[in-house]
């Protein structure tokens, strides 16, 4: 009886969590891998994009991060969330991306392209949808791939210290740091760029 | 639920990174469902305004169609990592074969007394394809594989008959 109760796959459910379904997936259940896939998709592809600033390279980042962990199941550490595993997993990628790109012809052209946008009658003082995209973009490439992933994790994603230290594969002072070193580069760039932006009294 | 008061008092901690744990998590709680809060906090690092303002765009629609993409990636890999699998195992396979014919041929000089005549070995045509004009080897069944077939001088009882089969497709 035992035997037979080994052979028969455990149904996946909606009820089952991440820890559950990784399991699953680690004695080969491809059904909660895919469970798992369905979670958290729309959060990687997010904080790729966010990394990235494009989406569509976004998506295919997304994916390979999660063909990788479906690989790398035998490794993975239940201590930790499966999520945050897999956003290590897409970040570094995403961090390869970055250092792989020509950064400076990328911030030129995001620069040519905001130009344009600011000179427009429909400049505002809130920071509307679309708009705090590119603004972010822009600003995000003045950042290194390591500043801009930590800022990304930890203050957009809302990661605490630890996971964003776990994800990076280094210490919380040094997230710390790249999130300070982050920060001050936005909000001296957003002073000089996009003034207008800027809270009243704000920058203190 | 965190008072404005608590959240105002950490708040100069919270930007500085100092909190931690339970008492960061409750004052971001509390920031994200209280304007005033949050606007004393954008006062003291407008870097924050930007993060919060990209936070909170949507995240892309749960897309059916990016799971099925992945899981055909995965069967993609593990079919061909099977297929290069299958194929060591056969390159194994083949070359322990020759190992093993190779070591028989060497047992086989050695353990015949010298003089006997039989350590000379000459090529002969198979047995059943005679009609072929070379005699070294013949293809097999029109396969492509070629059958090498080497055959004692000596009619002596202690000869011993090798063939190797090559699939010249083979990479070696």
């Amino acid at each position: 009886m035992g035997v037979l109760r080994l052979l028969v796959r455990e149904k996946v459910t909606a009820e089952h969590d991440d820890r559950q379904l990784a399991a699953l997936a680690r004695g080969g259940d491809e059904g909660a891998f895919a469970q798992l896939v369905r979670r958290h998709q729309a959060g990687v592809r997010r904080c790729a994009a966010r990394i990235l600033g494009d989406q569509e390279e976004a998506r295919d980042i997304a994916q390979l991060a999660f063909v990788r962990a479906w690989e790398n199941l035998p490794k993975y550490d239940s201590a930790w969330a499966f999520s945050t595993w897999v956003y290590r997993i897409a970040s570094n990628l995403a961090i390869d991306v970055l250092r792989s790109r020509d950064s400076r012809d990328r911030t030129h052209a995001a620069h040519l392209r905001l130009v344009g946008d600011s000179v427009s009658p429909s400049a505002h003082t809130d920071l509307a949808e679309g708009e705090v995209r590119r603004i972010f973009a822009e600003l995000a490439e003045l950042l290194t791939p390591t500043q801009r992933t930590a800022f990304v994790l930890r203050e957009v994603e809302g990661l605490a210290t630890v996971e964003v230290a776990e994800a990076l594969g280094c210490s919380e002072a040094t997230v710390r740091n790249h999130v300070f070193q982050a920060r001050a580069t936005l909000r001296r760039e957003l002073a000089a760029r996009y003034p207008e932006y800027l809270p009243k009294g704000g920058g203190r | 639920m965190m008072s404005c008061l608590e959240a105002r008092r950490l708040a100069p901690r919270f930007v500085a990174l100092e909190l931690e744990g339970a008492t960061e998590r409750e004052v971001r709680e509390h920031l994200a469902g209280c304007a005033a809060c949050r606007e004393a906090v954008v006062g003291r690092d407008p870097a924050l305004a930007l993060a919060w303002a990209v936070a909170a765009e949507p995240a892309p629609a749960d897309d059916e169609r990016f799971v099925g993409e992945v899981m055909a990636q995965i069967h993609q890999r593990r079919l061909e990592r099977t297929l290069v699998r299958s194929r060591a195992r056969l390159l194994a396979a083949a070359a322990a074969l020759v190992a093993l014919l190779g070591g028989a041929l060497v047992v086989r000089q050695l353990a015949v007394p010298a003089g006997d005549g039989v350590a000379q070995l000459s090529v002969a045509a198979a047995p059943s394809r005679a009609a072929v004009p070379d005699p070294a080897f013949v293809e097999v069944d029109g396969s492509g594989a070629w059958l090498y077939q080497l055959t004692p001088a000596s009619d002596s009882r202690d000869a011993i008959q090798v063939a190797f089969i090559v699939d010249p497709h083979l990479e070696l």
